[in-house]
């Protein structure tokens, strides 16, 4: 190969290298921690934020288009993105483009403000979502560096086993699962802010991802939803002393008003959701039940929305285990004439009136409309997984502290690889420069590999990259050591840069080969820091081979035949 | 160049090896009680909290007498303890019971309680994670096996095993002995230092294969002693940068990256000197006993083959057919190398 090749080879690495590291310093020095956050979120949350946005921008920009003056000015630069969407109307309609941008101009673009609205909404949804996809092509942080959540799961069919009267079929436990991830997804959205990642795995245990959370307890909210559900008696009094509080501008923390003395000790006050048009719990008032439920939800075995034969009323039928029965008929006995909340998650979902002893574990509750019923029976699905999920590994991370660890590894990489750059440069002199500069550039190519697979970055990680520095050099040390060897016979610098890494060349694979073995196979342990460290190490093997033997080759050649050199500055004993 | 005489040194390297590895073990398993499983490997908790209100471990340890927990003190601020629980299966929901009872009775003492970080492992994991670690390291070290056999030769194969193994006890034991966690960073370290050990080997090896082929008038162990003190800068200057590297972590990092770093400090020191003292005396030792097994059946066909053999060489009278080590004063061979080496060179410029 030309030395011309050569070079457009390393120039065509370095080209991609800053394309794939392109979105990684985009995200990370460019984008403000507001839509970072915004990226972070769901998409409920982003459509919210983009109505909102556009809604503000409208407003401006009606209150302009009002002003002679503004209209016939060029219109401003923060909405300089309707100029796309305008020309687009124009050209739509086939009219004559005009030659100034103006306020006036671009709005005639467009119908009605509505239009304008939304090609302004449209215009910040997008943004986001462009942040977003972006997210998904960069060196995200691990939990242990970002701080957040990460659980896995695993299912215990046993209790499902004993409940069924037949074995249960591959495809049973298959749908058991589905359906937990499926109860899982429902819950952690209703709490979350950053969006969660739930994955089932190959070994059927659910991997579940929050970035941002670190509270290892809120596991509790959506795993334990066995225990979450129950059935609560109505405290009247104390709902009506709440209620009358509430009026009186009270406030109440931690499901206990602020000011002692409104609610009995033991009574907790929660509130009552109803689900709007759109699904979203909607607040209905405060209720008052005990601390503990008069039956909690891990007795119920199924329910069921339907008719009732008689009356037509829609209603929910739920089975509960015998223990439940029992419980539940000594509960409705002693409180007939009373109400009774179903709450879930502290949330009151249904509330409604017991009129008789229910006997027999088999309870039907009338008193909703359709929807409701259907509902409650939603919640109660819901409320209990269909099957027993055990927390198999569990990590939690404080951002904090995460931010602590990121700081102290990038302090500690930083001053490695200080101290290696100035060792190789004392050592070797100008040849160390250029090992420096090939382990500057081994690093810049291994940043950019790993982030055009969007690789999580833990501190496992971060110690191989460390570690493929120290190694790295390694490949340069062999080939000047060669070097030197081959100087010392008297050979001039061509020759001895020639032979030195023929010879080189061979020692280096076979080394590295091996390390290239170890390192692929600590990659298939399944677990993630160890993974992590083994990726990096791979990787960083294939880089510093590239830049070890190719890139600190061609920097040889040029300085021989560019710069005209015959000596070559390798060692303080040798010229 | 200086020229190392390190098959010298062959027999007091071994032993001292042997010796260390024996009894870093022998404390490890009947002293120290095994080795520090960490909870990759033992199923349990490890909770890290803040309790500014807590005075030392002590104190702590009090608290949760319950559940007999190991606190250790985390970074340097004061009041933050990392809190180990092995899970013995006697309690449902570990993960969720034992947090909730760890934070209310943290806070029922201290007050102000915060759970900076928590992490847990099941039993089901941490069983399979040591079987499989155990299976992975065999196979990787069967290809990597394989690999050198076919690159070299089989004896150096498995000399270059035999120092891993050697790096790979040696490592074990000093984390045994000093009982520092043993965790899933430890098996990272054990494997890096798996590579890099046969690294370090694989640089001299390859010396002993190029220098077996040029020289042809000394016996293998001179051989050996040329090639390690050939590549002697290289070994050292390696091992110092990527120590340089470690160290770096070692001093500046905390937590489990900490034992990472010493585990590897360590691997790398044991390492660098098994390719010298340990896989290079073996080679020699096997390579030796081959020679006696084709003498021995030389000897009964005749004197024929050591004389053509001897002939060869014109100054040395030590042929390679001697088994024993070392007849020679290091300077006779550092002489004959230069003397050699010179002449070649005058060679190639004569050639020019």
């Amino acid at each position: 190969m030309t030395k011309m090749m050569r070079t457009f080879l390393i120039l065509l690495m370095l080209g991609l290298g800053v394309v794939f590291l392109y979105p990684t310093i985009t995200w990370y020095f460019f984008t403000s921690q507001e839509m970072k956050d915004l990226a972070n979120g769901s998409l409920s949350e982003i459509r919210q934020w983009a109505e909102n946005e556009a809604e503000t921008a409208s407003e401006e920009i009606r209150q302009l288009s009002q002003n002679a003056e503004a209209v016939s000015a060029p219109i401003p630069e923060k909405f300089g993105f309707l100029k796309d969407a305008a020309k687009k109307n124009y050209r739509l309609v086939d009219e004559k483009m005009p030659k100034e941008w103006t306020l006036g101009a671009v709005l005639n673009g467009f119908r009605n403000f509505n239009e304008v609205n939304a090609a302004i909404e449209d215009y910040y949804r997008q943004t986001i979502l462009d942040l977003k996809d972006l997210k998904g092509r960069i060196l995200a942080l691990g939990l242990d560096l970002s701080g957040g959540l990460s659980v896995v799961l695993e299912p215990d069919f046993t209790a499902l086993e004993e409940a069924s009267t037949e074995v249960l079929s591959a495809e049973d436990k298959s749908a058991a699962l589905e359906a937990a991830l499926e109860v899982i997804n429902n819950r952690i959205d209703t709490f979350g802010v950053t969006e969660p990642q739930i994955r089932r795995q190959q070994d059927d245990s659910i991997l579940i991802d929050i970035p941002g959370e670190a509270d290892p307890e809120r596991v509790n909210s959506f795993l334990m939803g066995r225990g979450s559900l129950g059935f609560y008696i109505v405290d009247d009094a104390g709902t009506e002393a709440v209620r009358s509080y509430m009026a009186s501008g009270g406030k109440i923390v931690d499901r206990r008003p602020v000011e002692d003395g409104i609610l009995d000790e033991g009574l907790v006050a929660l509130g009552y959701y109803t689900k709007d048009s759109y699904g979203i719990d909607q607040f209905k008032g405060w209720i008052v039940v005990p601390e503990t439920p008069g039956l909690d939800g891990s007795h119920i075995r199924e329910a069921n929305p339907g008719t009732d034969s008689n009356t037509l009323q829609p209603i929910v039928t739920f089975r509960l285990d015998p223990e439940g029965a029992t419980i539940f008929q000594r509960l409705t006995s002693e409180n007939t004439q009373k109400y009774m909340a179903v709450v879930l998650d502290n949330k009151v979902k249904a509330n409604a009136l017991i009129t008789e002893t229910i006997p027999g574990g088999s309870v039907r509750v009338t008193g909703f409309n359709y929807q409701e019923a259907n509902d409650l029976a939603v919640v109660l699905r819901t409320g209990s997984l269909p099957v027993q999920l055990n927390v198999r590994t569990l990590q939690s991370v404080g951002a904090s502290l995460g931010a602590d660890t990121i700081q102290m590894g990038l302090r500690a990489i930083l001053i490695g690889i200080a101290l290696v750059f100035v060792f190789m440069a004392i050592w070797y002199k100008g040849a160390g420069l250029i090992a420096d500069i090939a382990l500057a550039l081994n690093l810049f190519l291994l940043t950019a590999l790993l982030s055009s697979f969007n690789f999580t970055l833990t501190m496992t990680s971060i110690a191989g990259l460390i570690l493929t520095v120290g190694m790295s050099v390694d490949a340069n040390v062999i080939i000047f050591e060669r070097i030197k060897e081959e100087l010392r016979l008297g050979k001039g610098r061509a020759a001895a840069v020639e032979t030195g890494f023929k010879k080189a060349f061979w020692t280096i694979m076979d080394a590295q080969i091996t390390t290239l073995i170890a390192a692929l196979f600590l990659s298939q342990l399944g677990k993630g820091p160890v993974q992590g460290f083994a990726v990096t190490l791979a990787w960083g093997i294939g880089c510093s081979l590239f830049t070890a033997l190719f890139v600190a080759r061609l920097l040889f050649d040029l300085g021989t035949e560019g710069l005209k050199r015959q000596k070559i500055s390798i060692a303080w004993g040798i010229k | 160049m200086k020229l190392f005489n390190v098959t010298r040194y062959r027999v007091p390297a071994l032993s001292t090896s042997a010796a260390l590895i024996i009894i870093f073990w022998a404390y490890t398993l009947f002293f120290a009680g095994g080795f520090n499983f960490g909870i990759d490997f033992q199923a349990g908790i490890n909770i890290t909290v803040d309790v500014p209100a807590a005075s030392d471990e002590e104190a702590v340890r009090d608290v949760l007498s319950d559940y007999n927990p190991q606190v250790q003190t985390a970074g340097d601020k004061g009041g933050q303890f990392i809190i180990r629980i092995a899970d013995d299966l006697q309690v449902e929901n570990f993960q969720q019971t034992v947090t909730d009872a760890v934070s209310e009775k943290l806070k029922a003492e201290f007050g102000s309680v915060k759970i900076l970080s928590e992490e847990y492992i099941g039993s089901s994991f941490a069983s399979n994670l040591a079987t499989q670690t155990i299976w992975l390291t065999l196979i990787a070290l069967g290809l990597i096996l394989l690999y050198i056999w076919i690159r070299f030769k089989l004896n150096y194969a498995v000399s270059a095993i035999t120092a891993v193994f050697h790096d790979v006890l040696f490592l074990l034991g000093f984390i045994g002995a000093f009982q520092l966690e043993f965790s899933t960073a430890t098996i990272a370290a054990v494997l890096t230092i798996i590579g890099y050990s046969l690294n370090d080997t694989i640089v001299i090896f390859d010396r002993i294969r190029e220098n077996s082929r040029i020289v042809k008038d000394k016996g293998f162990n001179e051989v050996i002693n040329l090639s390690v003190s050939q590549s002697m800068s290289r070994t050292l200057i390696t091992s110092f940068t990527t120590l340089l590297a470690v160290v770096a972590i070692l001093v500046f990092a905390s937590g489990t990256i900490k034992t990472f770093a010493l585990s590897l400090v360590v691997g790398i020191v044991v390492g660098t000197y098994s390719s010298i003292f340990v896989a290079s005396p073996i080679l020699l030792a096997w390579h030796n006993r081959e020679l006696k097994k084709a003498h021995e059946s030389v000897a009964h066909v005749g004197h024929t083959a050591s004389s053509a053999a001897g002939s060869s060489s014109s100054g040395s009278r030590s042929s390679h057919n001697v088994p024993e080590p070392v007849k020679q004063t290091a300077e006779e061979i550092a002489e004959a190398t230069e003397r050699r080496l010179k002449a070649r060179s005058r060679k190639k410029k004569k050639k020019k």
